[in-house]
Parts: C-alpha cells; structure tokens; sequence
C-alpha cells in the first residue's frame, strides 16, 4: 500500500505492508526520499501499536481524574458545554487549535466547523510557531507562498546550496540525499549535523542572521555581484533596499553576528559563481521576533543574486510538519480562507460563504494568532473553551509553564487525540481519533505537491475520524449534518471548491488524479484538458499583479532579550533526528527514546566549567520565565555564549519553559530561537 | 666470545651505557672497563645544589651512589686514562695499568669554564662542576656575606640557590641581558629575573666582570665589572659554562670538532671504527650538547651498536631542560625560539603572577615544535611528550584561564 | 507636542530621525543639511573615490515621512532664549529640543601649498565629504596621512589603478591604534599592493602636482588627499554659549549645559570620549531617540574597536579605555607568525580583553570583537581562539607511542602496558618501567596517567536516567 510517512514536510514515499498481522514500513523510491528514510521514518509503524493508545473518549470526573467514558455521553457534554459557554460569554469564547499534521481535508473542515458551527473568530494552529513568518515574507515577496516553489529534485542539480537556519541532515535527512552533490553553505550558530557537511559555515550570534543576511547583500551590491539585468526586469524596490543594505558593511555585520568578514565574502562569492544556486531558510532563520523581517533579507539576497524564478536556482523555505505547506491553505489560520484567502478581502468571504452555504456576514473577522489565543485562555477577555486537534502546546508552545497554567484555568478543555500527550492529561474531554496509516485523505508537502494518504490498517474499535467527530459534534450544535461531510473524498470536493481562484487552487485536483500516479503542484485550476499543476512557480512572472518579486526594506533589530548580567548565555532550541515536535508520538517508539531518551543542552566546555559541570551532568537552565532541567553535553564547537536544547521532551526538561513569546508584529511568530539564560549545577529533586 | 669494552669516564653518561649495554645483552657478550677520574662511582650531577643545601642523608646518598654489583664490569676508581693508543688498541692508565679494548667510548665530560680574568684563581673562586667543587664552596662559604657567581646560565642559577640556601648575598653577572639566554626568551627571562630578584638575589645583566680583586693575604675581596664599579665579596663561583674535555682524544689522534668536542657521526662514532664518543666530550657532527639528556640518547644509540642493533642513530637535538631553583619553576623545549622556517609562537604571560607560557608550533598551527615555561613548568612533561605532534590536548596547568579555576 | 530641529544631516543625524520615527515619534521634525546632496554614508566614500560605487549609491535609505528635511541649509546661529534657529537665507526654526550632529571637518595640515585663495588648491582634496570623492582627476595620487582613512583610501585606488604614495609621519601606518608588529605588516602589505609608502616623512611644501618632503624628496600628487584626521564643529555650539572642550561637551543623556539642546555624533564630546566614528555615532542617536520618546536609557560608552574595511586584510585594535572590571589578574596573549603575516597580541584583564591588536587572523578577529564588545571572557584555550579551532577539551590522553620518560625513553602505551598488568602507582610503574626513575621531571605526568586509568567509568548513567524520568513525567495538571 502506498503511501507517505506520518512525520515530517518532506512526506517521503513509504509503502505500508502487512506481515504477521502488523504493518510494516518500506522505503518507496519517491522523488523526495529517493528510496531512503530517517530513523523515524522506519519505526513509524510502532506508533500504530503504542500500548498507551487512547481508544475511549475520557472525561475528567469529579476529583478531577480522567475516566473512560462513551462517545454519546463524550459529544453530548462538549456540545451542552459549548452551548453554555458560548450563551453566556459570545462566540468568540470558544477557540480552536489546530495543527500542521492535520490532512487537508481536516485542516479545512475544522476551519469550517469554527467560522460556522462555532462561529468563532479564536482559531489558529501551531503552524504559527512554524512557519509563518516565511510564509507573511513570502507572499510579500513573490505575492504567495509556497513553501519551495520548485520540486525537491531540482536541489541536487544545483552548484550552491545556501541554508539559513536549517539543519537537514537531523530534520528531514533524506532530503541530504539531493544536497550531496552542491556545495553546500550553512547558517547556524551550532556546528550542527548539516553544518559538519558543508563548505562553509557560518556561525552568527543567535538572533542576528538579520544582520547577516543584510551585510551578504551589502557584498553582493559593493562588489558588483548582483544580477542587474534580472533586478531591472523582475524585481520592484532595489532602490531602497540597496540604500539599507549599503549601510551593513561587512565589517559592522561581523561586529554584530561574529561571523568572519571573510567568510562572508566567500559565501556571496560563491554564490554568485555558481550557475544553479538555491537559498533555503529553515526554522534558523524564521522562529524570531523578526522572523518576518530575517526571510525578507534573505530573499532580498536572492533576488539579488537573480535566484528565484529561475530554472534550476531559487528561495525556498523548508517547511517543517507534515502538512505544514496544505495546513496553511485551508482555512486553520486565524487570518485565513481555503485556498489561501485572507478573511479579510471581501471576495474571499463571499466566494467561501457561498461554498458553505452561509451568508458571508455571517463569517468571523481575524481572531488572534496562536501565542496570543493561548496567552488569553480562561482571562476576562479570553476564550473559556478551547477545542485542540492534533497539537500539544503544553510542550510546544513558548513559555509553556505558562501555558499550562492558561489551558488549566479553563472552563472546557477538549483534545482529539491518538496518544494520551502532555496536553490531552489536562483536558476535561478527550476525544480519541485515528492516525495515518487508519484514514484516507491529502497531504501538500514542502514543495507544493499534493500527495495521498492511504489507510492500510482498521483503527482500533472505538475510535473515530476527526471528520467524524467534527461533523458529530456540528449536528449536537444544531448544524445540517450534509455540511460535515465525514468522507474524505467529499470533504476535498468541497475544499476543491473552496479554493478555486484562491492563490492556493486546488481545484484541478482530484484523489482519481492523485491516485493515478500524477505529481501535481498547486496551483491547478480545474480546466478542460486537465491543468498539469505548476511544479516550478514564477518562471515567467511572479504572482504579484505587475508579476514583479518586492524587495522589501528591512533593518536588523537586536534580539528581544539579549543575554547579559545575570542571564549571560543565549539559548536557542531545535530538533534532534529521533524525534518529532513535541515527541508525543516518537517518544512511544523504543528505537527512538533509547537513541534521545532524555532532554539535554549541549555546551561549550568552558560554559560547563564555569558552572562546576561535566558531560553527563545534569544542569539546570533559566530564564526569566522558567527553568529546565537537562543532561549536559560538552560541545567544544559551540559558541561559548550560547547554548542548545531540542524541544521535544516533556516534564521538567521541556526547552519550552524557557523560550520567549516577544511575537513577530506581522506573523505572531514567538521567540523560539534565542532568550537569555544562566547555567546551574542541577543538585537533584528533594 | 667476550669482547672488552674500555669506558673512560664515569659520569651520568657513562653510566647509563653500561646500563643499557647490560640490560641488552643476553649472555655476556662484552666486559666492562670503566676508568673513573674521581674517586667515587657516577652521582646526579643535576642534584649538586641538593648536596649543598640538603641535609647529610642527601648527602651521603650522593656521595655513595649504589653501584650494583657486576662481575662483568671493572669500575676503576680514582683512575683516569693517560694515553691511548688507538693502533694497538690499548689505553694507559694512572698507575701504569694497560687495558687493551675491543671498543672504546670517550665519555670524559666537560670541564668548567673560567673566564682568564685577573684573579680568576685567587683564594676563594671556585669553579661549580663536581662534588668536591660543592664540597668546597660550602666550607668557603660565609651567612650574611657577600658572594658573586659569574654566569646566569643553568648551572650559575643552581650555584646562586645553592649560596643563597647556605645564607649568603647573592649577586649573579650574566653577560647578556637575560637568565638562562640559551633556553629562555626575553619575556621568559624577565619572569624568571623576577623571582630570583624576589628571593633577595641581586641579578647584574649586560656586564662582565673584568677582574677579581684580592685583600691582604691574596685572597678574594671583591669584584670589578667592565664598566668600572666594584662589588665587594668574599667568594666568587664561575659557572660560566663549560669546554669539552677531548684532550685525550687529540693526543690519541682523533679528530675533534672547530669549537672542540670528539667529532663523532650520528652513530656517535669516530674515524675510528673501534672508538665512540657521548656526552659533553661529544660533537656530533660539530656540535656538543651539554646537557644530561642528549648524552643519555647518544649512550643508547653506542649501546645499540655494540650489541649488534646498529640501526638507531642520534637525531635528538633537544635540548629539553626544566630548571627548579629557589621555587622557581622554568622549563624550555624543543624549537623553544622558533627557528624552524615557517614556525608560529603563542605566548601567555601574566606578570603579577610571574608566569609565563610559549608554544611554537610548525606553520600549520598545530603540530608542537617547542615552548617555553616559567613559573610555573607543571606542563612540560606533557607538552614534552607532545614535541612533535599535534597539540591535541591541554596540558594541565598550561593555560592561565584554565588555571585561574574559573 | 515636541519639536525637534536636528543641525546636521549625517549618519548621526540620520539614525536619530529614523530611531525616532520608529519608536512612535510623530510630531514634527526638522532635519537642516548644510551639504547639497541628501544624507550619505561617509563609510562608503573610498569605494566611491576609487569608482567602485556611484556617488548616488551611496545615499542613505529615505527618511521616514513627515520629517522636514532641507539641504544647504547653513545655520548660523541659535538663539537658546526663544529657542530658534537662523540660517543665512533668514529661515528661522523654532525648536523644543535641538540636536546638534554637526559632525566634524577635515583637518588640513598647515603646509604651504596647500591652501589657495582662501580655500584649497583645487587639487587637494579633504577626504571627508562625499563632494571631496567624485571626479578624481587622472595621474598619480598621494595621501598625507597613513590613518585608517588614509591606508583604506590609498588601498581603494590602488585597486582602481591609481598610482598611490602614502606619506606618514609615524614608523608605521594606524600608529595610533596599532602596535609596532601589526603596523610593520600592514606597511609590508601596502607595499605589496603597490602603494609607495613613505614612512616617517613630513610634507613640507605642496606645488602644482609635487609634494615636497622634509628631507627634499618629491612625490608626484596630481591629486593630493588629505587624511589627517578631523575635528568637532562646535563654532555654533561655542557661539551660542554652550559648554565646548574638544567637542560639544554633554552628560549620559547627551544633553549640553541647556536642556533643550543635545549634541550626538563626532560633534559631541562625553567625558573622555569624543570623535569615533559612526558606531559611536549610531549609538548616541538611538539612545537619544530613546530619551526623547519617554525612555530611561542612559548612554554607555561604546568600546572602541578600530576595524580596517578593505577585503583583503583583517585588521582590528580593540580598546576600552576604563575596563568594568578594574581589578583582577592581568595577562598579555600573544602570536606571532611572521612568515604567515600573522599577529596578535591582547592584553587581558580578569580574562577579558581590555586592548588588543589582531592582525591577518580573520576568525580570530571576529570572535575576539565580540568578545571585547560584550565584555565576555575569552575562552580557556586562547591559542584555539586565535587560530579558529574548537578548544582543547583538556582531558585528553596522550598518544600511545608518546614518550612519557625521556630520561629511560617510556611511551605512554608502556606505562598503560605496566598499569594493566597490575602497576597500580608511580613507584610500581617506575619500578616495572623506569619511568620517572631519571631525573624525575615526569612524574607527574604518570601520576595524571595513573590517576586517568583509574578513574571511573563515566557516571553511572541508570539511576540518574530515572531520576529523571521522575522529574519529566509529564505536566501537573
């Protein structure tokens, strides 16, 4: 049975095979993966047998203790709790919290079920924490968004690879196999995994790869490396740009980000040399309070250099959820429509309404983005009720302590779930729901491409589909039960609907399409001969109206909080290959917890020595928001001011309590990649 | 069939080859004949100043130095070799005795260096090389008086720590403007100045003494330097460097090095088949060494030779040395002044503390070539084993931040 | 309601208006350029001069809307009683706050020649204004004045093709900011790039197209450019009564001896510290943007980092005139490759670096600049700094075949070898190997070898794996 693995943007080709009643995972010669996959990939199976499955809907009962209960008892009381809530505080005190794991059709029927069954305004997803500020610096730059708007298998005919903030060969490590051939140039205040393979690295200060990107421009202008005639005939904005870049000059960059003058040059230099030539930004580069603002000079670089839109060179951003790239497309966001419509264009509204079959005044405005929808859970203006579908904020979220204690003051969790996660043992409802390799549906990956996903296996009995739960709770709200459908296919007839004539549309798309085998990259308008989709995006002209890319004019600013005094070291978290995000799924793989089973913080040596501490310690890292506990590992290739720590754990050793919620003002991204923090011998719990 | 090995000489040198000769062989191959100037077997010469300041058990335990006993070797005390003759294969000694050999090795030292200044020899100069050197210049000398060593080399150091341990003033003339100029740089040699002056030894760079002037009766009275001024004390040590003594040799008719010393190849062989020379009597290929090590090498790569192993040969030019007097630690190794073409120096120094620390490194940053110590030299044994290789770990010790225990 | 005048229109002037408009500030604002092009970035002026960049590119980024900027606009006067400015055309401005960024002039040195009917010959050129870049005239070049400036302009042509001499008065080029082996080996790099340097030479005399040196020597300068520093404007500050002594002297919140009068840029002196370019610069606007939009900073002097802007050399000298830590122990680190052209020599105090001088270490540089600008220590292994490398972790072992005892030429396999065999102290080992029986100098390393082979195998990991997994399970509802 073909299909896709269950993790991460890259969705690479697996075929699922039964033996002895269970599945088996096997490595599919796709285009992304090439036959290969990570270790997660060839343990995914396990999570279909986890012991800890949720199989019973469980309700909190008096004392406050989770017990099994039956699905009618579970619907009924969210529903009559809903209505309460919603009688006596408004709409807008119900809030969804969706997910950039969830398929397509689910990412839209939930944005559907919040505008018009809840008809609330409070629904975002965790996307926010991942990829929005590459997508707000996306579409205004190119006048849309996709996360690579050239297929995978172009990378390995490329000469240079430039990759800001991104650490591939540990989160997506197939996709190394097309990056074996250029030459590789990596951004990253760690000698990470990827960085070890390069040819050059360069190694700013956390939270100043703004400031790098605008002094590799800067190059790029004084050493006459740009690409005019590109400039004159595609682009729109050099003027002003090139008056910023000109003011970070190598050697003010390399006061600012630490990174040698020389190896700036080299790296503008070697881009420019080479005929084919990519610039890919990761969650490095993007998860800061000028997350935006960083992409932006990024692709300012491109364009300067005259990548993007070019066949065989191009910007692109590494999406990081498995369906990060079609979570965003279909309504999820706070500030969103299927097929990439933004709620607040008055077109949008009527061409959806009408799809819905509702009035378009009857659509919410924008609601809050994710860090701010949790920041406001259970206070006086906040939502009293919050509806999760496939995320666990209670880990991933920024300043998750606080977090937690915003999801625990309110009147009605509810959280749909396969696994008992971090955030699933708070709620008052759980709502236990199917997982990949048990449904049908669509993925979009990194690369725009709409891929299928197949059930192979029967889920447990007593388990349903989030469709399912959506439409039954929709009908217990009073809506019309055909409005929910619960077959997939009928749910994307409908989202193909939705987004034709969005920026993402995939109106030309159909699973009898999909199923045949064919590769199609949105935007595939439904047309007569059959639209072959657009795998490579802005050959001719890019999608804003004069089909010109935008510079945008950027300036670095300096970190929200910058170490010093009492907090003298920067922190910044990542992944590590065993794991995905909040690890609630590959922390129930052996394989996977016996290679990371606990949290840690990698260190310079003299940081270690400084606290008193060794390799295999275990220290104790806050900052002004909370303290983590974690297994020290001594890295003499670190920055002696920074530190790092993967996300992915729970308890104490989440990375989380750490990070800082400064937002980016245009995407509401958090701070995850840099705060201040201080070392300490961790003594042990009393 | 036993061959005759004739020794002349039994210093620390000497003594090691016929230890390493011994521990060689596996039957008896060879027979020893050692003929020792002095009139008690080898001593650690390097412990000299322990034998004037430590108490009479170091004392005696210098003076009697267990000597294990071999049948296979004839040490011949008190008996210095007068004449060789390398045609016959025979060697005269004091006393009339004619030993015939089968091998000969020259391991006759070096003497001390006296500058012929007026008064060299008066009454109360003594040169600073033996045990009866040391025996004398504790009889000579006086707590609380003046005393004057000429040269701030190794040896002038142990010699001023010595008078300094026995209660004198010390004042140390060293010609050029830094302490241990052979081994030190000049930052090296201003921490190591530092101490010294520190402990209440008066250190005079950049002069000479011109003569050593005598008071009634002859004897010592003081000092007069090249510049004029004058100095008085009643007891003058020169150890001002030493001569190789190949004097034997030159009568036998071997050759011997422009700058003096038994000219020997790398084998630390002579013209003559038959003949080595090791130690400070020996120039390899035009150059003597005087130091311990470089003789312990060249007594191994003989003792190779005799036992039939000949393939080792003398490569060492290190000149490696830590120095501990007075509290003072210093050390000096490898390419310790970088003249390998290309070489890299780094250098630590933190003056309050009087320490200071060099690496010379080969062009590429990393392999070790040399260094330099002082104050503190507790990482030379591990940089010294380093020489030559990438400097991979930090020796404890070496590096000031790790040291200040942050 | 707060009127702002700004006197001034360089980067100090133009960071200030941009850091006030961004922190909220909407009321009007007056910027008066007394040069005819708009704001510009003098940084940029030896690229311009040796035609590497058009005049027009070197342009700063526009001003935020709103702000009134006017250019030949020469103030003449304030009048500190009705807070109003003159300018010479008779436009007034009335001011609630005025700041003065009136920068600095170039210094012209008094050598005859060289002035002209009042102004300067026509082909001496002051490098200090954008007007002073353009056009260069062909033939050959000279620069007076071996400074950053100086060295940065003469490579800049050099590059462009000119013929270059560079004539300094001092033994070495930036001798007020380098140490004698770094200034050695940037002349040395001068003159591998083609540029005549004459060091230690005076101009005595400029005729049409030849400079005249003391000792009689003539050097061809159809263009002459003037690098010989610069000085505070302060004849209006002065005029208008406000404190001057070496620049217009302000406190922590930039302010003169008149409260609605600031001074920021090369034109403003704080305590000790006056001139220093445009970071110095920078940092007063955005903290005085502060100030005005309701913030409590203060300014902080900025370290001084000296950095040479050419794209072959690497060249820093790092300064801070009162260390923060003011006791603790002190240290100088130095590293010399001459035949690498090489250099670096850092003086350190409580393991920070206080002055240092890098030279032909690009790494280093880098890492080392950061350091001093955040007052961090240095890393343990500072010879792993300079060169670039990750630190020696310290607790490594020697190679095996590494002699331990030179003395009886014992390798340190040879002492693992005793060890194992059931060796277990210095006196065992010596006894099985002789090492440390010589003249005892290595003992201490067998002690260490010893002391390694016996120690444990890392912390038991079991318990202290479920100690936290204690600690970890999960979130406390």
């Amino acid at each position: 049975m073909p299909t896709h693995c269950p993790y991460c943007a890259l969705q690479c080709g697996t075929r699922l095979a039964l033996r002895d009643g269970a599945v088996r995972v096997e490595a599919d010669d796709f285009p992304v993966n090439l036959g290969g996959l990570c270790r997660k990939g060839w343990t995914a199976a396990e999570v279909l047998t986890v012991p800890d499955r949720l199989r019973r809907p469980r309700i909190r009962a008096a004392g406050g203790r989770q017990v099994d209960t039956d699905w009618d008892t579970a619907l009924d009381t969210v529903a009559s709790r809903l209505r309460a809530i919603r009688r006596t505080h408004g709409a807008d005190a119900v809030a969804v919290l969706g997910g950039g794991g969830l398929t397509n059709e689910k990412a839209y029927l939930l944005g559907k079920f919040a505008r018009v069954a809840l008809g609330t305004s409070q629904i975002d997803y965790n996307g926010r924490f991942c990829m929005s500020s590459a997508a707000a610096a996306g579409n205004a730059a190119f006048g849309v968004d996709r996360g690579l708007p050239f297929p995978v298998t172009d990378l390995g005919r490329a000469d240079v690879v430039m990759l800001a903030g991104a650490n591939v060969a540990e989160t997506m490590p197939p996709l190394m196999r097309h990056l074996a051939t250029p030459k590789l140039i990596v951004i990253d205040p760690r000698r990470s995994r990827t960085a070890e393979r390069a040819a050059l690295h360069l190694q700013p200060r956390p939270g100043t790869d703004l400031a790098l990107a605008l002094g590799l421009a800067h190059i790029a202008i004084v050493d006459d490396l740009t690409d005019r005639a590109y400039l004159r005939a595609r682009t729109a904005g050099y003027e002003q740009f090139a008056k910023r870049a000109l003011t970070w000059w190598p050697e003010r960059v390399e006061r600012v980000t630490g990174v040698p003058v020389r190896d700036q040059r080299a790296a503008v230099r070697m881009m420019r040399a080479a005929t084919r030539a990519y610039l890919l930004t990761g969650r490095g580069a993007e998860q800061h309070s000028k997350g935006v603002d960083t992409v932006a000079a990024f692709i300012n670089l491109a364009l300067l250099l005259g990548l993007p839109g070019r066949e065989g060179s191009g910007y692109g951003c590494l999406t990081g959820q498995g369906n990060g790239q079609g979570g965003r497309e279909h309504g999820q966001k706070a500030d969103q429509l299927p097929g990439y419509r933004m709620i607040t264009d008055p077109r949008a509204r009527e061409h959806v309404a009408g799809v819905w079959g509702v009035p378009p005044e009857a659509l919410p405005g924008p609601g809050r983005g994710a860090y701010e929808l949790l920041d406001a859970l259970g206070t006086e203006s906040g939502p009293r009720a919050l509806l999760v579908f496939g995320t666990n904020p209670a880990v991933s979220a920024p300043r998750a302590g606080h977090v937690a204690d915003r999801l625990a003051a309110l009147d009605l969790l509810v959280v749909a779930d396969f696994v008992p996660s971090e955030t699933a043992t708070l709620a008052h409802v759980v709502l236990p729901v199917t997982q990949w390799a048990e449904e049908e549906g669509t993925m979009t990956n990194l690369e725009g491409r709409v891929l299928r996903r197949r059930r192979a296996v029967a889920p447990p009995p007593g388990v349903r589909s989030d469709l399912r739960v959506l439409h039954d709770l929709a009908v217990r709200l009073g809506e019309p039960p055909e409005r929910y459908p619960t077959d997939p296919r009928d749910v994307f007839d409908e989202l193909r609907r939705a987004s034709r004539g969005g920026r993402a549309d995939y109106s030309g798309i159909s699973y009898e399409r999909l199923d045949a085998g064919e590769a199609l990259h949105w935007p595939c308008p439904e047309t007569p001969g059959g639209h072959p989709g657009t795998p490579r995006l802005f050959l001719d002209r890019f999608t804003h109206p004069d089909g010109r890319a935008r510079f945008v004019d950027v300036d670095h600013r300096p970190p929200a909080e910058e170490a010093g005094g009492d907090r003298p070291l920067y922190a910044t978290t990542g992944r590590v290959l065993g794991h995905y995000q909040s690890g609630a799924q590959t922390r129930r793989v052996a394989e996977l917890r016996r290679s990371d089973p606990e949290p840690f913080v990698e260190m310079h040596p003299d940081t270690a020595a400084g606290a008193g501490l060794a390799d295999g310690d275990w220290a104790r890292v806050s900052s002004a928001r909370g303290t983590a506990v974690a297994r020290v590992r001594v890295v003499p290739t670190l920055r002696a001011d920074t530190v790092f720590l993967p996300f992915h754990f729970p308890g104490a050793g989440r990375a989380n309590l750490l990070t800082n919620p400064a937002l980016d003002p245009v995407s509401g991204m958090p701070e995850f990649k840099v705060c201040a923090v201080r070392v300490r011998a961790y003594r042990g719990p009393t | 069939m036993t061959r005759t090995l004739v020794l002349i000489g039994h210093g620390m040198v000497g003594k090691r080859l016929i230890e390493a000769l011994r521990a060689g062989e596996h039957g008896n191959d060879w027979r020893v004949v050692a003929l020792a100037e002095e009139a008690r077997p080898a001593y650690d010469r390097t412990l000299l100043s322990s034998y004037l300041t430590g108490g009479d058990a170091e004392r005696s335990a210098l003076l009697t130095p267990s000597v294990p006993d071999d049948p296979a070797v004839r040490l011949m005390l008190g008996t210095p070799a007068v004449r060789v003759k390398p045609g016959r294969r025979v060697v005269h000694a004091a006393g009339g005795e004619r030993v015939g050999y089968d091998a000969l090795v020259f391991a006759t030292g070096a003497r001390p260096f006296v500058p012929p200044v007026p008064g060299h020899d008066r009454p109360g100069c003594f040169a600073y090389r033996t045990l009866d050197d040391a025996e004398r210049v504790r009889r000579a000398a006086r707590p609380g008086r003046p005393a004057v060593v000429v040269g701030g080399g190794v040896l002038g150091l142990e010699a001023a720590a010595a008078l300094r341990a026995l209660g004198m003033r010390v004042h140390l003339v060293e010609r050029s403007d830094r302490l241990m100029a052979a081994q030190l740089d000049a930052a090296a040699a201003r921490v190591l100045a530092a101490f010294v002056a520190g402990l209440g030894v008066r250190v005079h760079h950049a002069t000479t003494v011109a003569s050593v002037d005598g008071g009634p009766g002859g004897a010592v009275r003081g000092v007069t330097f090249a510049g004029g001024a004058t100095l008085p004390a009643g007891l003058i040590v020169f150890a001002a460097g030493v001569r190789p003594r190949d004097e034997l040799a030159t009568a036998a008719g071997l050759t011997v090095a422009p700058r003096g010393g038994i000219a020997v190849d790398d084998r630390c062989r002579t013209a003559d088949p038959h003949i080595w020379a090791i130690g400070d009597c020996a120039a390899v290929h035009g150059r003597c060494y005087g130091l311990v090590n470089p003789g312990y090498r060249m007594a191994e790569v003989v003792a190779a030779q005799l036992l039939g192993r000949g393939g080792k040969t003398f490569t060492g030019s290190d000149a490696s040395v830590r120095l501990k007097v007075m509290g003072a630690d210093v050390a000096s190794f490898g390419d310790a002044h970088a003249r390998t073409p290309g070489a890299v120096e780094f250098a630590q120094l933190d003056r309050a503390a009087g320490r200071y620390a060099k690496l010379v490194l080969a062009a590429d940053g990393r392999t070790l070539l040399g260094g330099i110590l002082a104050g503190d030299a507790r990482a030379y044994p591990t940089l010294r084993a380093m020489l030559g290789r990438e400097l991979t770990i930090m020796p404890p010790g070496l590096l000031a931040g790790a040291a200040s225990g942050r | 309601m707060t009127r702002v005048v700004v006197v001034g229109a360089g980067p100090a002037a133009h960071r200030f208006v941009e850091c006030l408009h961004r922190r909220g500030h909407r009321d009007p604002v007056v910027m008066l350029g007394a040069e005819r092009r708009p704001p510009y970035n003098r940084m940029l002026l030896a690229s311009v001069l040796a035609g590497a960049l058009p005049a027009e590119a070197v342009t700063l980024p526009d001003l935020p809307a709103g702000v009134e900027a006017y250019r030949s606009a020469t103030v003449t006067s304030i009048d500190r009683a009705t807070r109003t400015v003159h300018l010479d055309d008779g436009r007034r401005f009335r001011y609630d706050a005025l700041v003065l960024a009136t920068g600095a002039r170039a210094v012209v040195p008094r050598v005859p020649g060289i002035r002209w009917r009042g102004g300067l010959s026509p082909q001496v050129r002051p490098l200090r204004t954008l007007d002073s870049c353009v056009a260069l005239g062909p033939g050959p070049v000279c620069v007076l004045g071996g400074g950053v400036l100086g060295v940065e302009a003469a490579l800049a042509l050099r590059r462009a093709g000119h013929r270059v001499t560079l004539v300094h008065r001092h033994p070495y080029p930036v001798n007020r900011h380098l140490d004698a082996a770094a200034g050695t080996l940037l002349a040395r790099h001068l003159a591998d790039r083609g540029v005549d340097v004459r060091l230690e030479r005076e101009a005595v005399r400029y005729d049409e197209g030849l400079l005249v040196l003391r000792d009689g020597e003539t050097v061809a300068a159809n263009t002459l450019l003037l690098c010989a520093g610069a000085r505070p404007r302060v004849e209006l500050a002065r005029a208008a009564g406000l404190a001057v002594a070496g620049g217009i002297v302000v406190d922590d919140r930039l302010r003169t001896d008149d409260p609605h009068v600031y001074a920021i840029g090369d034109c403003a002196r704080y305590g000790r510290e006056s001139g220093g370019g445009v970071a110095r610069a920078w940092a007063q606007a955005e903290t005085l943007a502060a100030l005005l939009t309701g913030g409590r900073r203060r300014y902080e002097p900025v370290p001084a980092v000296v950095r040479l802007r050419d794209p072959e050399l690497s060249v820093v000298a790092l300064d801070r005139p009162r260390p923060r830590a003011a006791d603790g122990r002190a240290e100088t680190v130095t590293f010399t490759d001459p035949a690498g052209r090489r250099h670096a020599a850092l003086e350190v105090l409580a393991g920070r670096i206080v002055r240092g001088v890098l030279y032909g270490l690009p790494q280093a540089t880098a890492a080392a600049t950061q350091l001093f600008d955040r007052d961090l220590p240095l890393p343990a292994d500072r010879l792993a700094l300079l060169l670039g490398t990750p630190p020696r972790t310290g607790t490594g072992d020697l190679p095996d075949d590494a002699v331990v005892c030179f003395c009886n030429t014992v390798t340190r396999a040879g002492i693992v070898a005793a060890w194992r065999r059931g060796c277990r102290d210095r006196a065992a080992l010596g006894e099985a190997t002789r090492a440390g029986t010589g003249c005892g100098t290595c003992v201490a390393e067998v002690d260490r070898i010893c002391e390694r082979l016996g120690a444990e195998p890392a912390r038991g990991p079991a318990t202290e794996t479920g100690r936290l997994l204690a600690v970890g399970s999960g979130v406390t509802p």
